[in-house]
């Protein structure tokens, strides 16, 4: 049995308790948790695990952003800096020294030490444990830890985005995996309380070694529903949401003047994928009259309400690797059909109800990936293309992608934090389970580029060979590219401090702050 | 024992109730809509108007437009043909099971009895919606998958009625009777048997379509129903969700159409139920 039902009794709970809460909020005066000096962050969703070492849905690591400290982290431009480690020397292409910070300690005291380093990655890689990172860090193939402080990673051959794989927060020596509660970190907050189907309670951790920040109390609700996370923002229960509130209700949020909505370019890129050994998607006419065929400026206007970007390559906005000149595919219905006419895929009446071509498009149940297929299967309609959706649950739906069960998909790359992505997504040698060409892509000019750039340590160098695989793949369209949604976080205006960036990183929670309310008239209470 | 009387008085008795007599009219008026919904409906259901997506109720479009420019009304005409469809399909699918194997049972008795008997009470033990959950999210949501996922268990409620009916129906005279002349097991259950069992069916029956009816709407609900862009009323109510309070008019007015529909058939059950003097072996 799929975890559905239970997933949808819970939503039925919480929405009647969301709804019992507001209706009793507005009926009675009480403090809101800011007066109290809370944070309260609406999750849009519930973390599958909270454990450095194995979590790999993006909940999960946003709380880990709060309480585990890593030796790297990325800034505000994605660029790695010194987190717990203070420095970093290379040697040689093959070695990594990291000297870390002195008098670091755990939420529970113990020192951190190198030992807990090298324990922290020894454990990914042990195969006993089946930590779904190991795959990353394949090509340690030691780690020496010289004194307390230094940590020598010495790799099998050059990695270029090593540094980038160094975001993985330590655990002390010896935590065993714990289910869904994780180890103590090294990071601001220290977990207090956590239920997998409620909420994290978080507190200030004394000891962090850039100083214990300024809200001492922050609870993380877990809201998978829209409605209810509406409903708490309104009420003043939640006052932090990130990417949480749909398009279409910020207005309605807006009006509410206690809250403020912040933007910046989000880097989860949205695209459809092909599967090339069908026999009509094989054909990069017929992938390329699709592409032209999806109205992507109309979509973005009126689904995203504008807050998205358009792209032309799987890397995020922003990305030091993008090649902002690669040619945009435009929306052009004629030539669409054109192409499918040379395709040999004659529209074979007209205006009548024969499609030139069936297709099956499969996405995940997920409301907006729903909704984007509704879109693109009326836009392929126009040019006679008979699109099916399968829309399935998502284990069913991500395995059938993985087996290359599919004529057309649409999915979202996450978080990418490296162009390496393109060896990870388009080598002819990345099938599944190891890799991600799921559509079975091939061209021996991407796998030699990919290949030299994972090995190349000049980012100038990478970069360029970068550009000329994003120039192959705009020409050959695996997949088409379709949108980075905008980050959108809705907070009470008296938070103050937090840091939007496009990888939705939670780490900058450690220098928000709480105003004290304003008192200039009609403006005496928070709500 | 009761007799089952012809379509027609039955339905004149059946509308003697003031209930049921609505129920009866809101049905046909349903029933007509579906039929006609070509006619009907004063756009393209599936027409999008991507820039007019969640527009309130005006002169042009009734009962407003969806997230995708869709006209409520249109979709809400011809979501009638496949909630109905859904609902009478299911149980046509499972009465014709039920009737099957619970006559079968009740008739022949014996080792295929107790086995038929501890089959229904192993499936009973399933939370029927929970597999239809399940079945739905493997197979993905389409009409056939809906239908399927709804008849797996919906027949043993019936097969277990008609068991007990085909019991007490084949002790009594007329039948010992038609035995002595030297009717064959076939004709027995055909003619003798089972027209008498007929009176609780179609009771159960008429509850068993809105049971059916209020199945898919939460399984669309759910997103498990029929495959976009088709409308049925649930996956209307479930699409509308997510808009309740910018377009509370996407969710109002299947909603209504779900409500009424339901109460319909419960109400012509009640009916039924009084005119056929059915006082036991229902619901």
């Amino acid at each position: 049995m799929t975890p559905f039902p239970v997933s949808a009794r819970r939503r039925i709970a919480a929405f009647a308790a969301a709804l019992l809460a507001v209706a009793f909020s507005f009926g009675c005066s009480r403090k809101l948790p800011i007066d109290e000096g809370r944070l309260v962050i609406g999750l849009p969703g519930t973390p599958v695990n909270i454990d450095p070492r194995v979590a790999t849905d993006a909940y999960g690591e946003q709380i880990l952003q709060m309480t585990h400290a890593s030796l790297v982290r990325r800034d505000a431009a994605g660029n790695p800096v010194p987190d717990l480690a203070e420095g970093w020397t290379t040697p040689d292409p093959l070695t990594f020294v990291f000297r870390l910070r002195a008098g670091l300690r755990f939420q529970d005291g113990r020192p951190l030490t190198s030992r807990d380093v090298r324990y922290t990655f020894a454990w990914i890689l042990d195969p006993a444990n089946r930590s779904p990172h190991r795959a990353v860090y394949r090509y340690l193939s030691a780690i020496e830890t010289p004194d307390e402080r230094t940590v020598v990673f010495r790799l099998s051959e050059p990695f270029a985005p090593f540094l980038s794989t160094m975001e993985r927060g330590i655990v002390p020596e010896g935590s065993p995996a714990r289910g869904y509660a994780p180890p103590v970190g090294a990071g601001p907050y220290r977990i207090d309380d956590v239920s997998p189907d409620g909420e994290a309670v978080l507190s200030a951790f004394e000891g962090y070694y850039g100083g214990a920040p300024a809200i001492r109390s922050v609870t993380v609700k877990f809201l998978p529903d829209g409605n209810i996370r509406f409903l708490e923002l309104k009420a003043g229960s939640v006052n932090f949401c990130l990417n949480g509130v749909d398009p279409d209700a910020l207005p309605a949020v807006a009006q509410t003047r206690r809250l403020v909505v912040e933007e910046c370019p989000g880097g989860n890129v949205s695209y459809l994928g092909f599967n090339l050994r069908d026999r009509a998607l094989a054909d990069v006419r017929v992938r390329r009259a699709i592409a032209m065929a999806i109205d992507r400026e109309t979509i973005v206007r009126t689904i995203w309400k504008g807050h998205a970007d358009i792209v032309e390559s799987i890397l995020p906005p922003g990305s030091w690797a993008l090649d902002a000149d690669i040619p945009a595919v435009r929306y052009n219905p004629g030539k669409a059909k054109r192409l499918l006419d040379q395709a040999g895929y004659r529209d074979p009446d007209g205006d009548g109800p024969f499609p030139r071509l069936r297709l099956t498009y499969k996405t995940s149940q997920n409301e907006v990936r729903r909704n984007v297929a509704t879109v693109i299967q009326e836009q392929l309609r126009q040019v006679g293309i008979a699109v099916e959706i399968q829309s399935l649950e998502w284990g069913t739906f991500f395995s059938d992608v993985k087996k290359g069960n599919f004529q057309m998909y649409g999915l979202t790359w996450v978080g990418i934090a490296d162009p390496d992505i393109y060896y990870h997504a388009y080598h002819s040698k990345s099938v599944p389970p190891e890799g991600a060409n799921r559509g079975g892509y091939a061209n021996p000019d991407v796998d030699r580029l990919a290949e030299s750039a994972r090995r190349e340590p000049s980012k100038a160098r990478r970069r360029e060979m970068y550009r000329e695989v994003q120039r192959i793949l705009a020409r050959d369209l695996p997949v088409l590219p379709l949108w980075a949604g905008r980050n959108l976080l809705v907070r009470d205006r008296r938070l103050l401090g937090f840091v939007l960036t496009p990888d939705e990183s939670y780490a900058a929670v450690r220098a928000m702050r709480i105003a004290p309310p304003a008192r200039g008239p009609g403006q005496g209470t928070s709500r | 024992m009761t007799e089952i009387p012809g379509a027609l008085a039955l339905l004149r008795r059946t509308a003697r109730r003031p209930g049921a007599a609505a129920g009866m009219a809101l049905l046909a008026v349903f029933f007509l809509v579906a039929a006609l919904a070509p006619e009907i409906a004063p756009y393209d259901p599936l027409a999008q108007s991507l820039d007019e997506g969640l527009a309130g109720p005006d002169r042009a479009h009734w009962l407003g437009q969806d997230r995708f420019g869709r006209d409520v009304l249109s979709r809400l005409v011809y979501g009638a043909r496949l909630s109905l469809a859904v609902g009478v399909g299911t149980v046509a699918v499972s009465l014709l099971a039920g009737i099957l194997l619970g006559a079968l049972a009740g008739f022949f008795g014996g080792t295929a009895d107790r086995i038929f008997t501890r089959a229904c009470d192993v499936l009973l033990a399933f939370p029927g919606i929970l597999l239809a959950i399940g079945i739905a999210a493997v197979r993905g949501p389409s009409f056939g998958n809906v239908l399927f996922a709804l008849s797996v268990l919906g027949w043993v409620g019936y097969a277990r009625v008609v068991r007990a009916q085909v019991l007490k129906v084949k002790a009594m005279e007329f039948v010992e009777a038609a035995r002595a002349v030297g009717s064959p097991a076939t004709r027995l259950l055909a003619t003798h048997i089972l027209p008498n069992t007929l009176s609780p069916i179609v009771v159960e029956a008429t509850f068993g379509v809105a049971r059916a009816i209020v199945a898919e709407a939460g399984l669309s609900f759910l997103g498990l129903g029929v495959s976009p862009p088709a409308a049925s009323w649930g996956s209307m109510i479930g699409e509308g969700r997510h808009f309740l309070f910018v377009a509370p008019h996407l969710v109002a007015a299947p909603g209504a159409a779900v409500f009424l529909t339901v109460v319909a058939f419960q109400f012509v059950g009640d009916g039924l139920r009084d005119a056929l003097d059915v006082r036991e072996d229902t619901r």
